[in-house]
């Protein structure tokens, strides 16, 4: 589920498009533009400062309490399109996620290493990049206010974003604070589509930028809890996102063999 | 994968369709109030919202709350819980619902502390299995308890601890077809629990030698399980065991790829044994031919048959289907290309065979079915559990674990495993003149198959 990684660090991007600026203004039985509820999310969060950072660091921990799971994550991310993310499971070992431009990889103890096709590259290289994070509008076919309802009792704006990928998301944006509340998406695995819903909370400033600390997955029935102890922007080196030897030799032309 | 995809990966998760509560709390030990009424709660709660068969939630899984909530309510010893608990999860007709217990679930283990393992992930190094119409020693561990006590396999069990195994036995062979061989799998699988009890627990155990005569009894003292002992989410730490041998085939030349066949044996899936499983496949991949050895295996994370199975297929082909009632997933195999020193391969392209009897479970079940009915292995041995559903394993409110079914599972070609079992390509019966002999009946029969397949070489000796 690529753009759950993503919904870690969505809370920081921002819009780098038209209407930045304008502030959302709520008019009674009216819904919003869209695109100045996205851009006062972007300027909430500190997202111009995500934009200029050459790499993005966030770590924290997840848990799935019904599960007794819980691990470790650390996220790394490089201008313009780069990532890597790697979690590590007690009883498991490491899972690991990155994209180079280019390729899409995963590699985890259960299925092993592989390079990402169809659907689940397609999902990869729409959302790899920070402004997708933003939701800049040349990424989407449309991008449309379609109600104003709640999400985890909190009153939200649903924005419905149809990428150019054809593939569907519904973010929720607070009225108030501009920030995000929620999201709804489909997300797609090498075993195949799957609905996932997102709560937002406990919003933080890490010095210019601000995330949710606390992400709340429901995937299948199972919750999943995210929390975000650091961010950081620096400079980053090749070395953060470098994918494992395993990657690697998938990735490698069998010319070079 | 992300971590949201540990979701997916437990949800994929076909837990080892372990015995039931063999391990309960003090009888008389008292729960605060409340506690009984809110894990009856949880228990229906969680089967209403996930069990798939969604006729049985909307109909007899609500007389179920009717009539045993308001015994829930009365309910303050373990005891009385445990009871309320087993009766509430016998109206289900699947497998994979089950209570772990609190006392074994939170059992924390560190993995390489082996010294004090007292109270769990013991053996007595005995395994036992039906044959001919008994009870018989299959396997005893070199070293073990049950090997320094003298006991070796073909003996027949007459007791397990104050069971009468004779009678245990009698009963599950007077039932008819399928019902017989669900209750021969839950039967071995209590009997065989009972003889790996927790560390420095003891059992007795009465056994036959019908060749030198006279019945012996023997007082063993479990000793930690060797492997890999890991701790997964709510799971109690397991101890995993990943075996690799190579034998000689019946060629020439010995030890070439012509000359051998391999075995690889573990006795769960668990993703920490994955650098141990690949290690394995590798090490006999240059043989002819390779026996994937699941007897025993009761299941375990269930996403870890699409990587496992990448060893042995070239392409994404998919080993079966997960429903639950909101999505229907695939176990889409992942081909192996590469290792993890970076160098590039090749999944294994020979024979391959797998060996199950009546404890291959679950997870097992999934791999050994999907790779029967895609024809990429042969199967041999006994009919599998027929236990095959994913699960997931939630805390309750009294500590125990709740393992319970979320999803139906079918094969390759939309048969369900779960209450069939994967039935062998060759039926190969154990007896007990191959096991005193210590004949391994299924891997020979899988042997020869390896050796008939293959095409014989062509060169001339030298």
């Amino acid at each position: 589920m690529i753009s759950n990684r993503f919904l870690l660090c969505m809370a920081a991007a921002t819009l780098a498009a038209p209407g930045r600026g304008v502030a959302a203004q709520a008019f009674p039985g009216t819904l919003p533009p869209a695109a100045s509820l996205v851009a006062k999310h972007g300027i909430a969060v500190g997202g111009e400062a995500l934009l200029k950072a050459a790499s993005i660091t966030t770590k924290g921990g997840m848990s799935m309490p019904g599960a007794g799971i819980n691990a470790t994550f650390e996220m790394v991310q490089q201008a313009p399109n780069r990532m890597k993310m790697v979690s590590t499971i007690a009883g498991m070992g490491q899972l690991q996620v990155g994209f180079d431009g280019t390729t899409g990889w995963a590699i985890d103890p259960m299925q092993g290493p592989r390079l990402l096709a169809g659907k689940e590259f397609e999902q990869m290289r729409d959302e790899a990049a920070p402004r997708a994070q933003l939701r800049s509008p040349e990424l989407f076919s449309t991008v449309e206010t379609v109600s104003d309802t709640t999400m985890g009792g909190q009153r939200c704006y649903l924005v419905k974003l149809v990428w150019k990928s054809g593939r569907e998301a519904f973010d929720c944006f607070s009225p108030t604070t501009g920030l995000k509340v929620g999201s709804k998406s489909v997300q797609q695995t090498a075993m195949g589509a799957i609905p996932v819903t997102v709560l937002y909370s406990d919003y933080k400033k890490f010095g210019d930028v601000m995330f949710a600390t606390r992400t709340v997955n429901e995937i299948m029935g199972q919750q999943q809890v995210l929390t975000v102890t650091s961010v950081e922007l620096g400079a980053g080196t090749d070395a953060a996102i470098t994918a494992p030897p395993e990657i690697q030799a998938l990735a490698k032309p069998k010319s070079q063999d | 994968m992300s971590l949201s995809a540990v979701t997916l990966g437990i949800a994929g998760c076909a837990a080892p369709s372990i015995a039931p509560s063999r391990v309960e709390g003090p009888r008389r030990e008292i729960i605060a109030p409340g506690v009984a009424l809110a894990t009856f709660d949880s228990v229906w709660t969680m089967v209403h919202r996930s069990y798939v068969d969604s006729a049985f939630v909307s109909g007899k899984w609500g007389s179920v709350r009717d009539s045993l909530r308001p015994r829930a309510l009365a309910v303050n010893t373990r005891a009385g819980l445990d009871q309320l608990l087993s009766a509430t999860l016998a109206n289900i007709p699947d497998s994979h619902f089950y209570i772990i217990p609190a006392r074994v679930a939170n059992e924390v283990q560190s993995p390489d502390d082996s010294s004090d393992r007292r109270g769990t992930g013991g053996t007595t190094g005995v395994a036992v299995r039906i044959a001919e119409r008994r009870l018989l020693v299959w396997r005893v561990a070199p070293g073990s308890p049950a090997a320094l006590a003298g006991i070796t396999a073909g003996e027949t069990v007459d007791r397990i601890g104050d069971r009468d195994a004779g009678v245990a036995v009698d009963r599950v062979l007077s039932l008819k077809n399928a019902a017989r061989d669900r209750a021969a799998s839950e039967i071995l699988r209590t009997l065989n629990a009972a003889l790996s009890p927790g560390v420095g627990d003891v059992v007795r155990i009465r056994v036959r030698n019908r060749g030198r005569g006279g019945t012996r009894e023997h007082t063993l003292r479990a000793v930690p399980m060797k492997g890999t002992v890991s701790k997964f989410g709510n799971l109690p730490p397991i101890a995993g065991d990943v075996r690799a041998a190579r034998r000689a085939a019946g060629q020439p030349d010995a030890g070439s790829k012509q000359g051998c066949v391999g075995t690889i044996a573990f006795n769960i899936w668990l993703p920490a044994l994955a650098p141990e499983l690949e290690r394995a496949v590798y090490s006999v991949s240059d043989c002819a031919g390779i026996i994937v050895d699941l007897r025993g295996n009761p299941g375990g994370v269930g996403a870890m048959v699409m990587g496992f199975g990448g060893y042995f297929v070239d392409s994404a082909l998919v080993l079966g289907t997960m429903r639950t009632r909101d999505v229907s997933l695939k176990f889409a195999i992942n081909p192996r290309f590469s290792r993890a020193s970076g160098a590039r391969s090749q999944p294994f392209a020979g024979p391959v065979a797998i060996l199950v009897d009546p404890l291959t479970g679950s997870t097992s079940e999934i791999f050994a079915a999907g790779m029967q009915r895609l024809g990429r292995m042969r199967v041999f041995g006994d009919r599998s559990a027929g236990a095959a559903l994913p699960a997931l394993m939630e805390k309750l409110p009294s500590g125990d674990v709740f393992v319970h079914a979320i999803a139906d599972f079918t094969d390759p070609e939309g048969r369900r495993i779960e209450g069939t079992g994967v039935v062998p390509d060759e039926t190969v019966a154990l007896t007990e003149k191959d096991l005193r002999r210590g004949v391994d009946a299924p891997l020979e029969a899988a042997v020869r198959w390896i050796e008939a397949t293959v095409v014989p070489r062509t060169e001339p000796r030298k």
